[in-house]
């Protein structure tokens, strides 16, 4: 293994790198808790009142609600579809496999905006606009394709034999794929369900666009609105952003070991 | 314990046919090593009697029962993959267990037959780690443990030394031969090393390219083998092959286009002139001041035995001596076959003569 010792420039340019990822969230948590309604007022009074407005007094609470409502929803949808995709695309040699496989994850290079106009006319049309439901359907779709090819890799790397072996041992198909093939899974789950989790906290467009009714939005809408609902008020903006990073955050330091394990799965023997 | 039929049995991919008929007859009890090329068709004949490759024609039969279209967890087998196939997330123990467990055993018996497994494969130490914690032998025997727990009609093995290294490889050879004896299962074994068949075979089934060269002891193989690919397949090394014509007038010898007369007892039916290939085994070359001429080229000796590869006229010809003999390369030797035990094959068809 590498065990060299760096050479100094690696420490500052890590330092640096580190500094610029951290610096914005340190003066975000900062503005959060200052008071007065100024970017840098540096009036040196520090309280959590922005805090409790943020979730008392508005309707940040409900929006995390609804936010890991639908995530949670989202994920799960999107792992189970992807895996029985995954799983067919990886174990069962059909006509055009490839070409399908290209083809959805053409389709996910697909810009959002390209595809809002008729994504809301359907909404619309469905009466779906402000539920949960065509949140869910929409990031499913959306996340689909990608979760499937990192799946599919993951099932790649877990040997036929080890399906066959409990085939022969007395499983059947589904048995086998239950108690063999998932458990091998469960690691490249987790990495692809945080990562489906994640896009949905952080989407922006589309959830403002399908369900931006008071009640409905999630929290990046929440946020958004913040600026025309109070006028512009910075300390709040800061204190519900750094509100609404903690769950992702929490989840992402739970499930570390999981998703490094996941992800680097196959690299090594 | 069960008898296994194979009778004109047929794979197909798509167009592509792999497998043009075979049949084969597996007493019960019997010790079957399926053997041959990469590709001739070997591994996907026992998988097809695992019920994990369809059967596009022809039929098997496991004791009475046509297992045609059964699934695998009704076909009573037990199977040894090449690469073990242990279930990553289990203990060793849960390993050998979880088919009984699938049967619905009592946790009691479960524990039992586990245990007695483990016992006779030296495992009984190890039941509590995971397969990552084990080595290659240890992986290997789990595997086995996992296949003798259930107690089979019938054990199939799929190459299942060929990730140990060499040493290891002979001492679980003695082991898989010596669990065969005290269990008396019907076993398949796959293996494209000839060696691993010859020293543990009840039976042979040489083939190649789909089709089944020859069914035979393993000692019937290496003294009558049927066709000049069994003749160069079975026996390591392998046998020395050289063209020409028989000819019977005077004293019967083997003549080559370059003038080279050997020795031979030509068949019943050989006509003179005939067009023939020459085959002797390397251990059936011998000094002989009366031999042909042969030129060292390289010796390789081991110890046991030295192998010396010679030039007859054109011919390489390999020669297994077991005497201590020391020659240079360059330096010019006698040799001749022994003559009741060279071989004749048709020039054309390989067939023995």
């Amino acid at each position: 293994m590498f065990r060299d010792k760096a050479p100094w420039w690696a420490y500052v340019v890590i330092f640096l790198t580190s500094l610029g990822a951290v610096a914005p969230l340190a003066w975000l948590f900062l503005l959060s808790l200052d008071p007065n309604q100024g970017i840098a007022s540096g009036s040196g009074v520090y309280s959590l009142k922005n805090y409790a407005s943020v979730l008392f007094e508005s309707m940040m609470a409900q929006y995390f609600i609804n936010t890991t409502v639908v995530a949670l929803f989202t994920v799960f949808c999107t792992l189970t579809c992807a895996t029985l995709g995954a799983y067919a695309a990886s174990r069962y040699r059909f006509r055009g496999r490839e070409t399908i496989m290209i083809v959805l994850l053409l389709a996910s290079m697909t810009p959002v905006i390209a595809v809002l106009v008729p994504l809301y006319a359907m909404a619309a049309k469905l009466q779906l606009l402000n539920t949960y439901s065509i949140l869910v359907i929409v990031f499913t779709a959306w996340q689909l394709p990608g979760t499937l090819w990192l799946i599919r890799s993951f099932m790649n790397s877990i040997p036929p034999e080890l399906e066959e072996a409990a085939l022969v041992d007395g499983c059947s198909r589904a048995g086998a794929f239950f108690r063999i093939v998932l458990p091998q899974l469960a690691p490249g789950l987790v990495a692809a369900g945080l990562i489906v989790f994640v896009y949905v906290w952080n989407e922006f467009i589309i959830a403002v666009s399908l369900a931006a009714q008071q009640d409905m939005r999630l929290v990046s809408v929440g946020l958004y609105f913040y600026l025309s609902d109070f006028g512009v008020e910075w300390g709040k903006i800061a204190a519900g952003a750094i509100i609404s990073v903690i769950p992702p955050a929490m989840l992402f330091l739970f499930l570390q070991r999981q998703l490094i394990h996941g992800l680097s799965a196959g690299a090594v023997k | 314990m069960a008898t296994v039929e194979i009778r004109a049995v047929k794979k197909a991919y798509g167009a592509t046919p792999v497998i043009h008929g075979v049949d084969v007859g597996i007493a019960d009890g019997e010790f079957v090593v399926l053997v041959g090329p990469s590709g001739c068709g070997k591994s996907t004949l026992l998988r097809m009697i695992a019920g994990l490759e369809d059967i596009s024609g022809g039929e098997i039969r496991i004791g009475d029962r046509v297992i045609n279209n059964v699934p695998p967890k009704d076909r009573d087998i037990a199977m040894v993959f090449q690469n073990y196939a242990l279930y990553p997330h289990m203990t060793v123990a849960e390993n050998m267990g979880f088919s009984l467990k699938l049967h619905k055993a009592p946790k009691a018996e479960i524990d039992a037959r586990v245990r007695a497994a483990a016992e006779i494969l030296s495992l009984s130490h190890l039941l509590d780690r995971f397969p990552r914690q084990l080595s290659g032998g240890q992986r290997q025997r789990v595997a086995m443990g996992r296949a003798i727990v259930r107690d089979p009609q019938v054990f199939l093995f799929d190459e299942p030394l060929s990730n140990l290294d060499a040493k290891l490889r002979v001492q679980m050879r003695a082991e898989i031969k010596e669990l065969h004896q005290r269990l008396r299962t019907t076993t398949v074994y796959v293996t494209h090393d000839q060696i691993e068949a010859m020293t543990m075979a009840d039976k042979i089934v040489v083939m190649q390219d789909g089709i089944v060269e020859q069914i035979g002891a393993p000692l019937d193989l290496y003294d009558k083998p049927a066709n000049q690919f069994v003749a160069g397949f079975i026996g390591s090394p392998s046998m020395n092959f050289i063209e020409g014509r028989v000819r019977l007038d005077g004293t019967p010898r083997f003549e080559t286009a370059d003038g080279i007369a050997l020795p031979v007892s030509p068949p019943a039916g050989v006509a003179d002139g005939q067009p023939a290939v020459y085959g002797v085994r390397p251990e059936h070359m011998q000094i002989d001041p009366d031999g042909v001429a042969a030129t060292v080229l390289v010796t390789e000796p081991t110890g046991a035995e030295i192998l010396v590869v010679t030039k007859i006229g054109e011919h390489e010809v390999n020669c297994l001596f077991r005497e201590r003999l020391s020659f240079s390369p360059g330096e010019t030797i006698r040799i001749a076959p022994q003559r009741h035990l060279v071989h004749l094959f048709d020039a054309q068809t390989g067939k023995a003569l």
